[in-house]
């Protein structure tokens, strides 16, 4: 079951927008277009997480963080463009689990929504993509393919997650090291290279090395 | 107030005194037939009461301005003497004293428009900031579910400019909107590179960062912004590979951020954090304004950190940031 997300959103291209990109890391997202009742809303709704804007009509963030946060312990996330060190305090203080900042990094924004989720249900879901046969364990860090498994690293696995997450379409080097940048790993041209190469073997020893194809030029397709 | 200087003031008077006295002289002695020892009596008292009256207007007058001098030099913002001033007890003195009291009135009203009108105008820049930050916002994830990364990346130059903009009015801003907190060499430079990342990626920057793992006490999210100007820079003139390390010392933790870029002319780096210049590279790229550095400066000030650079022409900059430790407890 996909967790569901609630966005608290009044700019209509950001919910739209937002909604599309949550959905395309497969979560179910809920919106709302009437602000009025929105504490209410959100507990009839009952997600597993809110992204709460600050700026909204009727009542602010602060109000709907305060009245939600006296019947409802779900995680909840500030998105705002507000970014005084007065709003993040006054958010941090009134419950919010994260604070983030538009125009936002939407890798880092994914990641805080995948570990907060976590940290509040548990890992014991969603750790695992697969892409036809293959499948990869991201809480191990393997890869299996018809009962044979072999074991990646760090960056072999967030490459196999992006290119599976992708799956279908042509993934950029470009984009590809801009997804391991965003969890530190600060990868050049050739690194990147190796890396690709060497999850290619790896994925040759349990049968697998056929996946992923190259695109001269553009990049890599799963 | 010297006493000659008053005496030379009053040149014209002591002229007349004298001319006429010995014209008196004259006219007595000549006409009258009086003795001379007589007459020069007369002469002399009249020239010493001429002198001795005065005295007390030399008195009160040097009084008064002496009094007003020092209450000036001990005055902060100069222009504030009209509140400070007494009431004279002479005529010149009260003319004085009531232009002083409309030319400082006048100035404090000129200057108290100017800084209104530079409060609102700041005020509105940060709200137009943010105003623009959910259309931006909004395009960068259209952007990004397009997959248009040409797209993502000429957004990502908006909002970092955009960012300029907020901190270059934030910098001039008499509160503080930061917090010392302690963080760590890696955490900010960490989080600087993830905002680039997409502009060093496009230009196949070689990143390294080494012995970071220290902690420090600054406002993290203004130091994420000085770094970015630095990298922009870096990115800018000709570097290929970046390196963050660290240099602790007694006191003080230093970042140094080098690169291989086409460096900076020894005679312009004593004038790159000046505010509008853009020196030999500046010339050119032609795409320097001349405030990123000046205002990685201003912030540091305000943080409290210290900034300098060398260069090597043709072989790279190195950037360096002080960070004094200055934490009781450690």
């Amino acid at each position: 079951m996909a967790r569901r997300i609630m966005i608290i959103e009044d700019d209509r291209t950001i919910q739209q927008q937002l909604k599309a990109l949550l959905e395309s890391y497969r979560y179910e997202v809920v919106t709302t277009d009437d602000f009025a009742t929105v504490v209410e809303d959100i507990i009839k709704e009952n997600p597993d997480l809110v992204l709460l804007d600050l700026n909204l009509p009727f009542y602010d963030g602060y109000h709907v963080c305060r009245e939600l946060r006296r019947q409802s312990r779900v995680p909840l996330i500030i998105v705002t463009s507000r970014d005084s060190e007065m709003d993040e305090l006054m958010s941090m203080n009134l419950g919010a689990d994260h604070f983030v900042t538009k125009p936002y990094n939407t890798g880092i924004l994914i990641a805080k929504i995948a570990a907060l989720l976590e940290r509040a249900y548990g890992g014991s879901e969603a750790r695992v993509v697969r892409h036809a046969d293959l499948s990869l364990d991201l809480g191990m860090g393997t890869a299996s393919f018809k009962g044979k498994t072999t074991e990646l690293t760090r960056n072999e696995s967030r490459i196999l997650q992006l290119l599976i997450e992708n799956e279908g379409r042509i993934t950029s080097r470009d984009e590809i090291m801009n997804a391991l940048w965003q969890t530190d790993a600060f990868v050049d041209d050739n690194t990147l290279t190796v890396n690709i190469n060497r999850l290619r073997k790896k994925l040759a020893t349990i049968d697998a090395g056929a996946f992923i194809k190259t695109r001269r030029g553009q990049g890599y397709l799963l | 107030m010297k006493f000659s200087d008053f005496m030379r003031g009053k040149l014209l008077y002591l002229t007349i005194v004298v001319f006429t006295t010995t014209i008196t002289a004259l006219l007595i002695t000549a006409v009258f037939g009086v003795d001379w020892p007589f007459t020069l009596l007369t002469v002399g008292v009249l020239l010493a009461g001429s002198l001795f009256a005065l005295v007390p207007e030399y008195l009160t007058k040097r009084r008064y301005y002496r009094d007003l001098e020092e209450r000036l030099a001990s005055l902060d913002r100069k222009h504030l003497i009209a509140a400070v001033l007494d009431y004279p007890d002479f005529e010149e003195g009260r003319i004085l004293y009531e232009m002083l009291q409309v030319t400082g009135k006048s100035m404090n009203d000129e200057i108290a428009r100017f800084s209104t009108e530079a409060q609102e105008y700041r005020e509105y820049i940060e709200m137009w900031v943010h105003e623009i930050k959910t259309p931006i916002a909004g395009m960068k994830l259209l952007s990004e579910n397009i997959r248009n990364g040409n797209l993502s990346a000429e957004l990502d130059r908006v909002d970092s400019l955009v960012e300029q903009v907020l901190f270059y009015a934030r910098s001039n801003a008499v509160e503080k909107d930061y917090q010392i907190r302690r963080t760590t060499l890696e955490s900010v430079v960490t989080t600087a590179l993830k905002s680039s990342a997409r502009q060093l990626i496009a230009k196949k920057m070689r990143v390294q960062t080494t012995g970071l793992d220290l902690p420090v006490l600054t406002d993290a999210k203004w130091t994420v912004f000085i770094l970015r100007q630095l990298i922009d820079n870096s990115v800018k003139y000709g570097a290929s590979a970046l390196e963050f390390s660290a240099e602790p010392s007694v006191g003080s933790v230093a970042l140094l951020l080098s690169d291989d870029g086409i460096g900076i002319e020894e005679k312009d780096l004593d004038r790159i954090f000046d505010k509008g210049f853009t020196g030999e590279n500046g010339r050119r790229f032609g795409k320097a304004t001349g405030l990123g550095l000046y205002l990685c400066r201003k912030l540091c000030q305000k943080l409290g950190l210290g900034i300098d650079a060398r260069s090597v022409i043709g072989e790279g900059t190195v950037v360096r940031i002080v960070f004094p430790e200055r934490d009781p407890f450690s």
